[in-house]
């Protein structure tokens, strides 16, 4: 028998260890398989393969659209992050507010996160359709635009029309999180400054910012890392097009993949995604553990 | 005072308008699906786009449900879903609770692989747990998606549980400690019920994850009885031809039902009164 | 004490895990059968012969796997390499050629009854052989391309019947391509055809094959590229030359799927197109206003040469892997001989409910004598049809290079002669390996 001692000792890791069993047996054991693949030579051919070190990683150079979908990749995760987290917050401010129906919104407003993806990209294809969209058609009888706009189909806009969808996926999450966030202040807090003659956006930057930054941080580096690693959307919308002008990093390792089967070189870009998520993450992930 | 009850005013009508605004823009899509799951099949396109079906009819949904094994991928989503919920949210809140009060070796390091584990593509995982799943002998089981989902779940329900164990003062469970209570008594009884909030929104987000996930569902699961709602969908679209897009429209407006039924019911516990409750109490 | 309190929750799991795994099945042998219909009419044919297969022998279950088209490649290399391949898989052109090249396919000539194989048409033989003659597939349901066209439009613009050449097409179309609204932009092109996603390689191959490329041969018992040949250019420059210099497609098609052209073909957008044959019953049910304003014709041909189509069947597979070669074989000559007693066989009952044809001189007939007006055309094509290029590398090259060069080409972001040199060499390099 263990001393009460030594079993507070091992305590924590009791604790951890269910989770730890199923990250190491579900998450870690097949991304170790993906990493050791990326220095092998394994494709549709030689699906066992041999070891040929970085070659892989060499002919990145040699593939146009690798760079291109990095770039794409940064743009989009950027962009897509810091739309989510602006807009999820206003709403969970919104969401927070005292107000009659607020029940009805909050559950209203998990739609774009709940709905089937594959499913909500087809209603949003019609939506951006060229002659029969109805994008185009509100955006006409307004006044805003004189013809109609494919929005999919020019390299101007084909970006940014995947990117709102990727923000409106995104954004009922981020307010769940934060209002959760925001209901957790103790309203003490908000009363004593109200004494203290503080106004609604001195509460805001003084009380409820500085509440809301761990949870903030959790939500920015998972959302980052899950946009950076998003390729239902863009596959089923564009497969990357027109062009390459949508191609993300994770669209290319689908492709190389799964319709390609050249395992080894997908994986070789696999690699280099988790070392640039790395980089973008871990910085903040040191600051918050 | 009137100025003061005049301003409260308007910022109650900004706070509608917002809110507002808000679910215009993130119901658009949805609206739309639904108003085609109402159409017949010649007015699912029209050269002007159509919001009121001109002859709505219930027929998608009445053959969505009769004639297709919606019902069945449903009860299976539903199943896998429950569950792949309830195992997230026991695990992640012993391990957010072992993250956030125990100073112990390694607690960095397992912080950030349980972080860094999730930023492979997840395509390249298929294989490698299909392989798993058919080893253990769990291809075309539910449990092989549970494990999966459960598992994708931990990271974000880990950190976040961590998150929200970080704002509740340890006092309370110390004063209980000295009292006798075990570490996991205290957990259960005096941190989770302050955690709420937190629990909740684990909850949800555990089973919208496991509720949407479509590839592995696609590989692990093989024959129909055992298929979940996303693949379902997916298979109805074919690859051209008569495709009865009323229908699958009307299967992906059931397939929000549950989801915002159940947060419905939770979200009393995100109130703050909850947590206040207890803290006094 | 605290111990059994955490117990609780665990069981309740275990519980529910418990509940969510399957009977297992009684000892027989269970034949895996990867398919890919969707139409309900198709999964009852194959439900129908599934019932009537087993209860002629009781020794054997067929177990059926449903994929989606888009995701049965991967579907089925997974399985491969996670050691569950499927005893019997369907294929589509680009993906049989894929896993014909690491030897997926066990080799059925010797199993196939000889008057069900003399019974293929060429153009089906074509795919289900491999180089060296042996056969390993059975052609399935399978659909023809042809071209679509509006009648009353090209009334409107004083054309009589469609157009039989590429020049005479080329006219049609700048005929065709107007300002209907008077606002300063075409509203109606001349001509459409899908160029989204795959589409737009299917469609770039169809083309060079007009224009007499082969697109890739067989030779010295390797693949090579022929897509620096003069006419892999012609049919390429044709194609480009639509939108860059005619302006009788619009540079938008690069996003439409098959669905939105034939939208924007009944809505008046394009008064040409080119589609599948399954795109008739859907006009036929979305537009009942347009009845007898349209038809479909042949494709035209390339100065000089015959007309050429795009047709194929889909193929079933006995697969090296599955562990019931024979069961599996077994079932397939079921498939292709029984029927519901009404002179058609569940193979062709299959290609019925989705209104195309199964690869067969007896379907053929039937298909002549018994298909609508509107889809004769569609059927002649069949006679004239040439399946994608049946390179193993095709998928890939198509997936990682060849889909946005062809978008890019279209939208006038490359040019044509230096891309499709370039091209050329990545698929030769895809080939070497």
């Amino acid at each position: 028998m263990l001393s009460q001692r030594q079993r507070s000792k091992l305590l924590p890791y009791i604790y951890l260890l269910p989770c730890l069993i199923l990250i190491a047996a579900i998450l870690l054991y097949p991304v170790l398989v993906g990493i050791y693949t990326s220095l092998l030579d394994r494709d549709m051919y030689t699906m066992e393969g041999v070891f040929v070190g970085l070659r892989n990683f060499r002919r990145l150079a040699d593939e146009p659209v690798f760079l291109l979908a990095l770039g794409n990749t940064l743009w989009w995760t950027g962009t897509v992050v810091a739309g989510q987290y602006v807009l999820g917050l206003m709403l969970a401010l919104l969401l927070n507010e005292d107000v009659r129906g607020r029940f009805v919104f909050r559950a209203l407003i998990l739609v774009p996160w709940v709905v089937p993806l594959a499913v909500a990209a087809v209603a949003w294809k019609w939506i951006y359709a060229e002659y029969y969209g109805i994008l185009n058609h509100i955006l006409r009888s307004l006044g805003i635009i004189r013809h109609n706009v494919a929005w999919l189909a020019n390299h101007e806009t084909a970006m940014w029309s995947v990117i709102a969808v990727g923000i409106w996926k995104g954004i009922p999450f981020v307010a769940i999180v934060l209002l959760a966030a925001l209901q957790s202040i103790p309203r003490e807090e908000y009363e004593a400054a109200m004494i203290d003659g503080a106004g609604n956006l001195q509460s805001f930057i003084h009380i409820t910012l500085p509440n809301l930054r761990g949870i903030s941080f959790i939500v920015i580096v998972l959302t980052t890392i899950w946009n950076f690693n998003q390729f239902d959307l863009t596959h089923i919308l564009t497969r990357g097009g027109p062009g390459n002008a949508t191609q993300l990093l994770s669209t290319y390792t689908y492709q190389l993949f799964f319709s390609a089967f050249q395992f080894s070189f997908a994986a070789a870009v696999a690699v280099v995604m988790l070392v640039v998520l790395m980089c973008l993450t871990v910085i903040y992930v040191r600051r918050i553990i | 005072m009137i100025g003061n009850r005049r301003t409260k005013r308007l910022k109650t009508a900004g706070v509608y308008l917002g809110l507002i605004a808000f679910s215009a823009v993130l119901l658009f899509p949805f609206l739309w699906m639904i108003s085609t799951s109402l159409k017949p099949d010649h007015e699912v396109f029209t050269q002007v786009p159509r919001w009121i079906p001109q002859e709505p009819t219930l027929d998608n949904y009445r053959n969505l449900l009769t004639r297709t094994s919606y019902p069945t991928y449903f009860r299976n989503s539903i199943l896998v879903s429950v569950i792949t919920t309830l195992a997230a949210v026991v695990i992640a809140s012993f391990a957010g609770y072992s993250l956030s009060r125990f100073r112990f070796r390694g607690r960095r390091g397992v912080g950030i692989l349980i972080l860094v584990v999730q930023m492979f593509p997840a395509v390249l995982l298929v294989i490698p747990l299909f392989t798993l799943m058919q080893q253990l002998g769990l291809l075309n089981t539910h449990l092989s998606l549970i494990i999966a989902y459960g598992t994708f779940a931990l990271p974000f329900s880990t950190w976040m549980l961590k998150g929200y164990f970080d704002t509740i003062p340890t006092a309370l469970e110390e004063s209980a400690l000295i009292d006798g209570c075990t570490r996991t008594q205290a957990l259960r009884q005096i941190v989770l019920p302050l955690a709420a909030p937190g629990l909740v929104t684990v909850a949800l987000f555990s089973f919208v994850l496991a509720w949407q996930e479509y590839l592995f569902a696609l590989a692990f699961t093989r024959t129909e009885p055992m298929r979940t709602l996303t693949v379902g969908l997916a298979l109805m679209q074919g690859q051209h031809g008569r495709i009865s897009w009323g229908e699958i429209m009307a299967g992906a407006f059931i397939a929000c039902i549950p989801a915002v039924l159940i947060f419905t019911f939770l979200q009393r516990y995100l109130v703050q009164g909850f947590t206040q409750g207890a803290v006094k109490g | 004490m605290s111990g059994r309190r955490t117990l609780r929750p665990w069981l309740v799991l275990l519980a529910g895990l418990g509940l969510s795994l399957p009977m297992q099945a009684a000892a027989q042998t269970t034949v895996d059968f990867f398919h890919m219909t969707w139409i309900p009419d198709m999964i009852q044919t194959i439900d129908d012969a599934v019932e009537h297969f087993e209860q002629e022998n009781p020794g054997i279950r067929i177990q059926q796997t449903r994929v989606s088209w888009t995701d049965a490649p991967a579907q089925l290399m997974t399985s491969i390499m996670g050691g569950a391949a499927p005893d019997i898989a369907q294929a589509n052109t680009t993906m049989l050629a894929q896993f014909r090249a690491i030897g997926a396919y066990a080799d059925v000539t010797d199993a196939i009854p000889a008057e069900l194989r003399e019974s293929f048409l060429p153009a089906a033989l074509a795919v289900v052989q491999r180089p060296d003659g042996r056969i390993d597939g059975y052609p399935s349901e399978g659909a023809t391309w042809a071209f679509f066209y509006r009648q009353d439009l090209f009334e409107e613009a004083g054309l009589e019947g469609p157009p039989e050449t590429w020049d005479e097409f080329v006219d049609a179309a700048l005929a065709l391509t107007k300002d209907t609204t008077g606002d300063g932009a075409i509203d109606q092109f001349g001509f459409g055809h899908p160029v989204q996603a795959e589409n737009a390689v299917e469609y770039w191959a169809s083309w060079m094959q007009m224009a007499g490329s082969p697109v890739v041969r067989f030779e010295d018992d390797r693949w090579v590229s022929d897509l620096d040949s003069p006419e892999a250019l012609e049919g390429t420059q044709f194609m480009v030359d639509l939108v860059q210099e005619h302006g009788v497609m619009p540079a938008t098609i690069v996003d439409m799927d098959w669905e939105d052209v034939t939208n924007g073909f009944i809505f008046g957008n394009f008064a040409m197109m080119w589609n599948g044959g399954w795109v008739v019953g859907v006009i036929q049910d979305r537009a009942t206003e347009l009845e007898g304003q349209w038809a479909g014709f042949l494709p035209p041909a390339a100065e000089g040469r015959e007309p050429v189509a795009r047709g194929f069947p889909t193929t079933f597979h006995v697969m090296q892997a599955g562990r019931n070669q024979e069961a599996a074989t077994q079932f397939l000559n079921f498939f292709y001989s029984e029927g519901r007693g009404n002179g058609l066989t569940y193979a062709d009952e299959l290609a019925l409910a989705a209104n195309v044809f199964n690869w067969t001189d007896d379907y053929l007939e039937f298909a002549q004598e018994t298909y609508a007006e509107e889809l004769q055309p569609f059927v002649e094509a069949v006679e004239i049809s040439v399946p994608l290029p049946m390179s193993p590398a095709w998928q890939q090259f198509a997936e990682l290079y060849a889909r946005s060069a062809v978008q890019d080409m279209l939208q006038g972001r490359r040019p044509v002669e230096e891309t499709l040199q370039q091209l050329h060499e990545r698929l030769n390099a895809l080939h070497a390996r």
